[in-house]
Parts: structure tokens; C-alpha cells; sequence
């Protein structure tokens, strides 16, 4: 066999090899459900990633099983029915993936060093961009996130609101740095209607390093 | 009552007091509409009242759980009419001759897309917050007399979706699908006197499908606050529960209630017109 069909060969097996799909799974917690307990209880934390995370990975793994299926047909129409399915559920398992790496046990966690100057020189005080954020959160319509995120283009923080699961990135461009669920799942139990009141006790769970690691390989 | 009213709306030769008297007549039928919660919606209010649950608390356990209906009603509904009428307090403020900022809320869901930018979103939310939940409380009750709609409804029902049965199928797995938070809808179009056909919807958040020229008969709210406390994330286990509290007599009464709504506008313009006409 010539050198260049054995190098053919390979190639079509290297391509062969990465239509096979990988299925996604849930990562685990780092840290126990009650961790979090008493800002996020116990319960919410099992139900939140058990259940919820668990059945947005599970639909994403449908939706792109049907999104395989419908590529080898060349099914046009139904690679764009599957869009919303793709964008709910795979946004949901990104948003979440980032949601549990944001928080921690340990409450005594603050912004240091670029983070916290650049959050002080953008939005005048540490205590200003918590109200923003708390407020623009608060304001949300039915179920969605708000996100501190990083402007590439135009190399500043930002406060945002995404709808649903509308993942940041995907929908506006922004780099994810630090996400608060305010789908009603992620509260109610504990705190029913007063949303207000699980955003301000939230900031006593944010992991400020894994915000910071976000923000410096932003 | 309502085949007389038909037939007086579709007569160009009445006098000026005939006509009177069939506007007298559509307004009393369409505010004759059972219970309170339906009488903050009968006309234009300085201040919207939040209307009694038309049962207790507890009135539609196993089913709908009391922790649910307390939040419901007095967190979330509550909340919905203070920040509507703080909405139409500011606007009427603000445009005191704008005569839409006057008119009922149903009118202004209605026509949503004329209410000034700075108001509009805020009706959106809590005007279809308002009237939503009313809608949702009223078309439910403790003892259903029917698991099924009978009468003319039933027919219409049947003529549309094949059978009760498809019917329920269709609405539960729009109920099931929907995502983020929203409503499913049992809907008439709102076409002329007779009305229009009967029509399943969704609508995100708290849009209203009064603004999509729909008049609604039945709604399931599955925003998660309407659920979560009792089924958790399991949606379907509130559906299935839920059709077992619905009114099939509230949802009828509720259509009658947009059909007198329709005839009485129909009426009030022709009186309009006659009354143009013998200035002139």
C-alpha cells in the first residue's frame, strides 16, 4: 500500500470516529446537598441537581441523538425543529455546570486582586455592582438567569439577563463568569415568592475564585 | 337572553330607545357573570381589587394543595395587582387624555401594542398577571358537577379536535412541553358576533392571548410557583391532578361572558352611530 493511501485511510477512520457521539453526564457536586444549607437547603440542592441538571442532560443527549439522525438523512427541516430543544437543554446543562462551580461552602470568600478592581472601577463599589446585579435578577420575567459576564470586544464587565436557559455565551457573545438561577426550582421551597430575599443571601455562597479563574482565562 | 341580543345587533332600523334599552339589557347579561372575581373585570376600575378565591383555601384539596393557594393567590396574584395599578396610576397621570389608559384592562391587553412603551411591558406582566389568575381560580372549583363539558361546548369541542379525549391529550402535552414558565390555553376566537373557532395556545410568562385576538375559556397556569411546593419538578403529576378540579360550567360561563362582551360592544357602536347621525 502506498504512503498516501495508508494516510487516506487513517483520515477516513479518524473522521468515522468522531460522528460517534459522546453522551453527557452529570458531573458531581463539589460539595454535599446540605453544604450550602442555610442560604440553599438540602432539598432544593437534590432536586436542583438530580433532577433538574439530571433531565436537561438526558434531553440533550436525545436532541442530539435526533440531530445525528437527521444530519445523516439530510434532513434540513428537522435539524431545525431541533434547535430549541438543543438551545433549552444544552443551555441548561452549561448554565448548571457553571451554577455549582460558582458556589461554595465557604462563606467567608471575597473578590481579590483584578476581579475585585475591575469590579470597583466599573461599577464605582463592590456593594454598587452586588445592587445591580441583585436588582437586574430580581426584574427577571418568569424564569432565567442573571449573569456577570466579560465583554471581549469591548474588554469590560458586564451585568446581563438571559430568558429560560438561553446559554450567555451562545446568546450574547459574553464570557460566563458568575451566574445566579432565578428559574423558580431553584428557591421556592425555601423561600416562595420572596425572591429578593434568596438574592441576598446568595452572595454569602459565591465562590469568588472560581470567578476569578473564569474572569483571568476570559 | 342571547339570541334576542343577536338579533337586535344584526337590525339597522331601530330607533335611538330601542337601542338603549339592548345595551342596558348586554350590559346587565354580561355582568351578571357568576361570582366576584369576574366583576373587577366587567368594566374600566380607579383601582383594581385582588377578588376572592370562589372557594376556601383548602376548598380544592387532595388536589390543588392550601400552602399553593395561599402563596398563589396572596403572594404572587397580590403582587400582580399592586404593580398593575401602580402602573395605570402613573400612566393615567401621565396621559390624562389618553382615553385607552381609562378603558378596562381587558381592553387595554387587548390592545397592548398601543400602550406607550414606558407602561407597556409592565401591563403585559401584571395586567396578564391580573386577569391570568383570574381566569385560572375561576374555571376551577372543589366538586366538579362534570369531568367532561357538555352542551354546545362539548359539540364544539368535538367538532374541533375530533373528541374530548384528543382534546385533553393535545392540551396536557402542550402542558408538558412548555418551557420555562407560561400558560396553556383553551381559546375562541374573537370573530364577530358568533365568535370564532375554538383554539389551543401557549403563551410565555404573563402575555395574555386577549392581545392576540383570542378570548380565553380555560387556562392551566405551570409557571413553577403553581406546582412546585407539592409535585416538585414533576409537572405532569399537577396536570393530571388538575383536570380534576377544572368547571366545565365556569369555562361555559366564561364564554358567554366574552360573546355578551362582543354583542354589547357591537351595540354601544351602533348607538354611537345613530346618535353621530341624529346630531347631524
Amino acid at each position: 500500500m502506498s504512503m498516501l493511501s495508508m494516510i487516506r485511510r487513517s483520515f477516513c477512520f479518524v473522521s468515522k470516529a468522531t460522528l460517534v457521539r459522546k453522551k453527557y453526564t452529570l458531573p458531581q457536586l463539589p460539595y454535599s446537598y446540605d453544604a450550602l444549607e442555610p442560604v440553599i437547603s438540602k432539598e432544593i440542592m437534590e432536586l436542583h441537581h438530580s433532577k433538574h441538571h439530571a433531565t436537561y442532560i438526558n434531553n440533550l443527549n436525545v436532541s442530539l441523538e435526533s440531530l445525528k439522525e437527521c444530519q445523516e438523512k439530510g434532513d434540513i427541516s428537522g435539524i431545525a425543529a431541533l434547535q430549541k430543544a438543543i438551545v433549552f437543554n444544552g443551555g441548561g446543562h452549561i448554565n448548571h455546570s457553571i451554577f455549582w462551580n460558582n458556589l461554595s461552602p465557604d462563606g467567608n470568600m471575597k473578590p481579590k486582586g483584578v476581579l475585585l478592581h475591575d469590579l470597583q472601577e466599573q461599577f464605582g463599589s463592590l456593594d454598587n455592582f452586588r445592587n445591580e446585579m441583585t436588582a437586574k435578577t430580581t426584574g427577571i420575567q418568569g424564569s432565567g438567569w442573571g449573569w456577570l459576564g466579560y465583554n471581549r470586544k469591548r474588554k469590560h464587565l458586564e451585568i446581563v439577563t438571559c430568558a429560560n436557559q438561553d446559554p450567555l455565551q451562545a446568546t450574547t457573545g459574553l464570557v460566563p463568569l458568575l451566574g445566579i438561577d432565578v428559574w423558580e426550582h431553584a428557591y421556592y421551597l425555601q423561600y416562595k415568592n420572596a425572591r429578593i430575599d434568596y438574592l441576598k443571601a446568595i452572595w454569602d455562597v459565591i465562590n469568588w475564585e472560581d470567578v476569578s479563574t473564569r474572569y483571568s482565562s476570559a | 337572553l342571547y339570541p334576542l341580543l343577536q338579533c337586535l345587533a344584526m337590525s339597522s332600523s331601530l330607533g335611538l330607545a330601542e337601542l338603549s334599552v339592548c345595551c342596558i339589557i348586554a350590559v346587565l347579561a354580561h355582568t351578571s357573570l357568576a361570582g366576584k372575581a369576574y366583576d373587577q373585570l366587567a368594566g374600566a376600575q380607579k383601582k383594581y381589587n385582588l377578588p376572592d378565591l370562589p372557594y376556601a383555601y383548602d376548598g380544592l384539596e387532595p388536589h390543588v394543595d392550601t400552602a399553593t393557594l395561599r402563596v398563589h393567590h396572596l403572594g404572587h396574584h397580590k403582587a400582580y395587582t399592586n404593580k398593575m395599578n401602580a402602573a395605570l396610576e402613573e400612566w393615567r397621570a401621565q396621559e390624562p387624555h389618553n382615553e385607552l389608559a381609562f378603558a378596562p384592562i381587558v381592553e387595554i391587553l387587548e390592545q397592548v401594542s398601543r400602550v406607550p412603551r414606558q407602561w407597556r411591558q409592565p401591563l403585559i406582566n401584571n395586567g396578564g398577571g391580573y386577569v391570568n389568575h383570574i381566569i385560572y381560580w375561576s374555571t376551577m372549583c372543589p366538586a366538579p358537577s362534570s369531568a367532561t363539558p357538555t352542551g354546545s361546548l362539548l359539540v364544539d369541542i368535538e367538532n374541533t379536535f375530533g373528541s374530548f379525549s384528543v382534546f385533553r391529550e393535545r392540551f396536557t402535552e402542550e402542558a408538558g412541553t412548555l418551557f420555562g414558565s407560561g400558560y396553556v390555553w383553551l381559546c375562541e376566537e374573537a370573530e364577530g358576533e358568533g365568535g370564532g373557532g375554538l383554539v389551543i395556545t401557549t403563551t410565555p410568562n404573563q402575555d395574555s392571548p386577549l392581545s392576540q385576538g383570542l378570548h380565553p375559556l380555560l387556562v392551566l397556569d405551570v409557571w413553577e410557583h403553581a406546582y412546585y411546593l407539592k409535585h416538585k419538578n414533576l409537572r405532569p403529576n399537577y396536570v393530571s391532578e388538575w383536570w380534576k378540579v377544572v368547571c366545565w360550567e365556569e369555562v361555559d360561563a366564561l364564554r358567554k361572558f366574552w360573546k355578551s362582551l362582543t354583542l354589547s360592544r357591537i351595540l354601544n357602536e351602533k348607538l354611537f352611530e345613530i346618535k353621530k347621525h341624529t346630531q347631524t
